[in-house]
């Protein structure tokens, strides 16, 4: 298994980045005294795609084990290795040439990839930035050289703007996050459940903030600026507090109700905003009379703030009152937990009352913004204050997309669904918005249609042209079909991938399961070793040779499969019997997932044909047979 | 004594921010942390600053391996544990969320190897596990219990059977370990006891331990303990 896995490796690590861990394990071995690191120094898998594998697109694991590292001797951070590090003259000269060999293979990489090594490589600053500039300077020798035709040199400088630009734009970005700190602070003390139900409902902020843009600049505030008189036949009331609570009175002829936007031209007298005002069905509501006193008087609204007002009195009962109930009358010692999935449902059932009323009442999101903007520190507070942090793990990221997937189908569909038929069939009222006289809103789009071709007589196709497209269910059936198309498409493709997730999976198991059977024998080979040699003295030289037979079987067991691996190209040359390991090996791992026992008598043949090959190893490979027997 | 706000060139930064883990925002509030650190050092400007001094900030005050911290990162000649701001950034930069698994166990493992010998023998693991436990007598292990949660631990990582774990055996065992590996891991059995151990370890210390983990107000960085 060792010789699959490190073939496949090989296989796969043609890239320059071989050529940096070759180098680099190469400087670090040459500093290290104990043969133990030997057996650290296996095959590195690259982080990219990996060329000639077939199944490694989405690898959720990652092998990475790199060699143990030792410091350049001028670094005078203790080492891990206390033997103290070689200063003579040979020595340094060795070293400096296995570093001239890192700065070149450094070198030959991508910048981003000389900017992952470097950072990834566990040296102190100061030498990460020798061996940058010794890798820069060799570049600009080697470009210094060419002439640069001058397009090619603005070029370049742009390309350096540009990706500076975007570097600073990704740092404002994530500068820009609300609320950081307090998640962090939250994430820290409660765990990343509740973590996620705070990052959740930012979400949820963030989605109203930008309805409410759109919304907002495009319906509220040229209304709010010019508005047209309408007869003030109706009083207004002057309690202040009961109108918050029912959205009746003042507010019913306010930006906040649909009844506030009328159709009637500006008295701007600008043409384009009056017919701006007719048109956009998309963000006009309808409006009936008993629907409008359904909607704004009654419920949304209302329902809105009854929301909130019910999910203050559960955190005051829930969380604070049942904390000092139990810690006094119950004498439990620890506080209640936070009920993330009820706060959850919660925050959804708001965000669906949120959408279904932003039909009729434009400004609803603006409420639902400062409702969520209170229940964040509310919820903060009352968290830092009542629960504590729970006992089951919670796996955040699976939550989050369940949060998301729970928003979007049963509410955000929902919402969207009543919205669309309301606007197809109600018919909107006589009396005020918008929409009046129409048979439905629908109707606004195809009189805009209607005027723009009787002001302009270029365009009378316009309307026939509405009447075909938007009018004719055949457009819809057409449009429906490739929607549905696309969507299947894309179910095949995660069906596929779900496959290959499965396929992986299996495949990480058995690797796990192999590599648990190597540990252990080798946990037998080293007691059955250690019973064999004398005990371990303190003597460090006696530690030494222990450890030098020790890793001298180690060392078989790296350069067997080093040159199986290496010799797979010239294995043709060397002998026949060399290949017929290879298929051995490639037939071994398909039947292990079958049985153990059938792997052993494999590698038994296997080394068995192997000592044919190579003559040095011969001794070695009698005891490593023994072992595997 | 009036603070010497120098501010880092611009080359440094970019060179800072392609070399180690951290954001740009997050090398500039490093570097004035680091200068108000400086500030309070009585003599000339110099360019480390004492150990004394970086345990004063409070990520690090709480934290049971702090003298191991700077130790580790400190790379001055007299062993004192003193950092420059590179070392500063470099710690940062160790503990910042982005920092790889190899990085991270690297330098878990050097803090945690108490006698600087390379390895983690018994008596590093113990002065480990007392460091977790906390300084009162109620919370520490008592030495049977010590005894088995060594050898418990051996058992697990130490593939060749020496009695110590070095580094590719702590990294295989961290590489397993929920906390540190942010993918889902091999479901085995060996896994499953190396978490009943990481668990016996977190059990022992309880309630006291947690209570001690203070607000990360300035960086927002977990320093592993």
């Amino acid at each position: 298994v060792i010789q699959f896995m490190s073939l496949l490796s090989h296989l796969h690590t043609k890239s320059d980045e071989d050529g940096v861990h070759d180098s680099f394990s190469q400087l670090i071995q040459e500093q290290c005294h104990d043969l133990h690191d030997v057996i650290e120094m296996t095959p590195l898998d690259p982080e990219e795609e990996s060329r000639g594998q077939i199944l490694t697109r989405n690898r959720p694991l990652r092998q990475e084990s790199r060699p143990s590292i030792q410091h350049f001797p001028r670094s005078a951070r203790p080492s891990i290795r206390g033997y103290g590090v070689e200063t003579d003259a040979a020595g340094f000269e060795e070293e400096e040439n296995k570093r001239e060999r890192l700065v070149n293979n450094l070198q030959n990489l991508s910048d981003s990839d000389r900017v992952r090594m470097l950072r990834a490589m566990p040296l102190s600053l100061s030498e990460k930035k020798e061996l940058r500039m010794l890798v820069l300077n060799k570049a600009e020798h080697s470009v210094s050289q060419n002439q640069i035709p001058c397009c090619s040199q603005l070029k370049y400088y742009i390309i350096i703007a540009l990706r500076h630009g975007w570097y600073s734009w990704l740092s404002f970005l994530s500068s820009l996050q609300l609320w950081q700190t307090a998640l962090k602070c939250v994430g820290g003390r409660f765990g990343t459940g509740v973590l996620s139900y705070f990052i959740f409902l930012r979400t949820l902020l963030f989605f109203n903030v930008f309805m409410f843009l759109v919304t907002g600049l495009l319906l509220v505030v040229p209304q709010a600026i010019a508005h047209p008189d309408l007869d003030q036949n109706i009083t207004v009331r002057s309690t202040w507090g009961l109108e918050v609570l029912t959205g009746a009175g003042y507010f019913s002829h306010s930006l906040l109700y649909y009844g506030y936007y009328s159709n009637k031209p500006l008295q701007t007298g600008h043409s384009c905003s009056a017919s701006s005002n007719k048109t956009s069905s998309s963000c006009g509501l309808s409006y009936n009379m008993p629907l409008i006193y359904f909607f704004t008087i009654g419920a949304l609204y209302r329902f809105l703030l009854m929301d909130f007002i019910f999910m203050l009195l559960d955190t005051f009962f829930g969380e604070f009152l049942w904390r000092v109930f139990s810690q006094k009358a119950l004498k439990r010692e620890r506080k209640p937990v936070f009920d993330i999935a009820r706060n959850v449902l919660e925050l959804i059932y708001g965000q669906t009352l949120a959408w279904l009323g932003v039909l009729f009442s434009p400004l609803l999101p603006a409420v639902q913004i400062i409702k969520l903007l209170f229940l964040f520190y509310m919820k903060k507070v009352s968290l830092k204050m009542n629960c504590q942090a729970s006992g089951k793990p919670w796996r955040a990221c699976q939550m989050t997309t369940i949060f998301i997937t729970l928003l979007c189908f049963p509410a955000f569909l929902g919402a969207a669904v009543c919205v669309t038929y309301t606007m197809w069939t109600i018919k909107p009222s006589a009396s005020c918005g918008p929409f009046q006289g129409l048979k439905n809103m629908f109707q606004a789009g195809k009189r805009w249609f209607q005027e723009l071709a009787a002001a302009n007589p270029d365009l009378h196709w316009l309307p026939s042209a509405h009447a075909y497209l938007v009018e004719n269910p055949l457009f819809l059936f057409l449009s429906a079909g490739i929607f549905l198309i696309v969507i299947y498409f894309h179910s095949q493709v995660v069906d596929g991938q779900r496959k290959i997730i499965e396929l992986l999976q299996e495949q990480i198991e058995n690797e796990g399961e192999d590599k648990k059977f190597l540990i252990t024998r080798l946990q037998h080979i080293h007691e059955r070793k250690r019973r064999v040699t004398p005990r371990r003295v303190k003597e460090a030289s006696e530690v030494h040779t222990h450890t030098l037979t020790h890793a001298y079987t180690y060392t078989h067991i790296h350069t067997h499969s080093h040159t199986h691996t290496h010799s797979l190209i010239y294995t043709h040359t060397h002998t026949h019997t060399l290949t017929h390991t290879h298929t051995h090996t490639h037939t071994h791992t398909h039947t292990h997932l079958h049985t153990h026992i059938h792997a052993h008598t494999h590698a038994h043949t296997h080394t068995h044909t192997h000592t044919r090959a190579l003559t040095r190893a011969h001794t070695l490979t009698h005891s490593h047979t023994h072992s595997l027997m | 004594m009036g603070g010497t706000s120098s501010k880092l060139p611009k080359d440094l930064l970019s060179e800072y921010q392609e070399l180690t883990f951290l954001t740009k925002q997050e090398i500039l509030m490093a570097h004035k942390i680091f200068s108000e650190l400086q500030d309070r050092e009585n003599g000339p400007y110099s360019s480390r600053v004492s150990m004394e001094k970086v345990l004063t900030l409070p990520e690090l005050k709480s934290n049971p391996f702090r003298k191991r911290i700077c130790h580790v990162f400190s790379t001055s000649d007299m062993k004192d544990g003193s950092l420059s701001f590179e070392d500063f950034l470099d710690l940062l930069s160790a503990f910042s969320d982005s920092a790889t698994l190899e990085i991270k166990s690297h330098y878990a493992f050097r803090i945690f190897d108490f006698d600087d010998d390379g390895t983690l023998d018994a008596r590093d693991l113990e002065k480990l596990v007392n460091s977790l436990t906390g300084e009162t007598d109620d919370t520490r292990l008592t030495a049977e219990e010590m005894r088995q949660l060594i050898s418990n631990i051996l058992e697990e990582s130490d593939i060749d059977k020496d009695g110590t774990v070095n580094l590719s055996e702590f990294q295989h065992v961290i590489s397993r370990s929920p906390d540190f590996v942010r993918s889902p891991g091999i479901h085995s059995p060996v896994r499953r006891q190396q978490h009943s151990v990481f668990r016996a370890q977190r059990q022992a210390h309880g309630t006291q331990f947690r209570a001690e983990r203070t607000e990360k107000r300035r960086f927002g960085h977990d320093v592993p303990s």
